[in-house]
């Protein structure tokens, strides 16, 4: 669910201030449903015998899963007010399904092209509190 | 043993490697089908609702429906382990439910990568361009895909 439930005054948004945060928790039903719909069936997400023949714990959480995560994130934080002009992670190492915490900041805010930019830092954490996703992200204001 | 595809030096980056840097595919059509929109948006436990319909704005992440085909490619050498090391979305303008649209894709770069935690492992970027009816750039994906020998007697099919 998402942390942030007040309003937000877009135009007092500056460097440091930390975008919603977003805590899910992936069950490996909902694995298997974005590989289906993504038809990206590697077994090491589905299947824990394999994952586990890997030397993996068990079945890990897609990648692509984690940045479609983060989108849902700044998506719902932006809501109307914005939107993503750019997204990138990079997974820094496995997580089982779980609980996922999402989370950002806000790097710099500027102007260009006429256009209200916002460059912020994305994370995912894991319950170790580690960050098993890095990336950044560039949101345009309206 | 050294697979017979490798180098004489045990490189993985051999000349047929190397021959598919820049190749480009076929122009293919796809569209962000609203049912398997729908399906992604619940296994992503969205809040908004889910029915979606054509001409809808579909959200970003709809562009993990358009680009699967990464872990697919036929590689001159036998690595069938995969894993997604990182990725990125680039928007230029909305991406609509059900608009028609051709995706180019192609390999940037490959590179080598000798030990690890997986071995000696391949690093494909891949890059795939979304164009409208009318040639627009709508968006751009790349993602960094490494490729290994797989721990298992079975191997992974991704």
């Amino acid at each position: 669910m998402m942390a942030e439930s007040t309003p937000l005054d877009w135009q007092r948004l500056r460097e440091g201030d930390a975008v919603a945060s977003l805590d899910h928790e992936v069950s490996l039903t909902e694995v298997v449903k974005f590989i289906g719909a993504t038809w990206s069936f590697v077994r090491i997400f589905y299947d824990p015998d394999f994952a586990r023949a890997q030397g993996l714990e068990g079945t890990i959480v897609p990648g692509p899963l984690k940045l479609a995560l983060l989108c849902r994130m700044l998506s719902e934080w932006l809501g109307d007010a914005g939107e993503i002009r750019s997204i990138r992670c990079a997974n820094r190492r496995p997580d089982r399904p779980g609980l996922l915490r999402c989370r950002g900041t806000i790097l710099r805010r500027y102007e260009a092209a006429g256009e209200t930019l916002l460059d912020c830092q994305i994370w995912i954490e894991n319950d170790a509190g580690e960050r098993s996703v890095t990336g950044a992200a560039t949101l345009l204001l309206r | 043993l050294r697979d017979s595809s490798e180098a004489d030096d045990g490189s993985l980056l051999t000349d047929a490697v190397r021959a598919l840097i820049g190749r480009e595919s076929a122009p293919r059509s796809v569209r962000v089908e609203p049912l398997a929109l729908q399906r992604l948006m619940e296994a992503l436990g969205e809040t908004r609702p889910l029915d979606v319909a054509a001409g809808d704005q579909a959200p970003v992440y709809a562009l993990a429906l358009l680009q699967p085909e990464a872990e697919a490619l036929d590689l001159p050498v036998d690595l069938p382990g995969s894993l997604v090391a990182g990725d990125e979305w680039e928007i230029a303008r909305p991406l609509l439910v059900g608009e028609p649209l051709t995706v180019l894709s192609r390999v940037l770069e490959i590179s080598e990568r000798l030990s690890g935690r997986h071995g000696q492992m391949l690093y494909l970027r891949f890059e795939w361009r979304f164009l409208a009816a009318d040639g627009a750039l709508v968006a751009t994906a790349r993602r960094i895909l490494g490729r290994y020998r797989s721990n298992a007697q079975e191997q992974d099919d991704g």
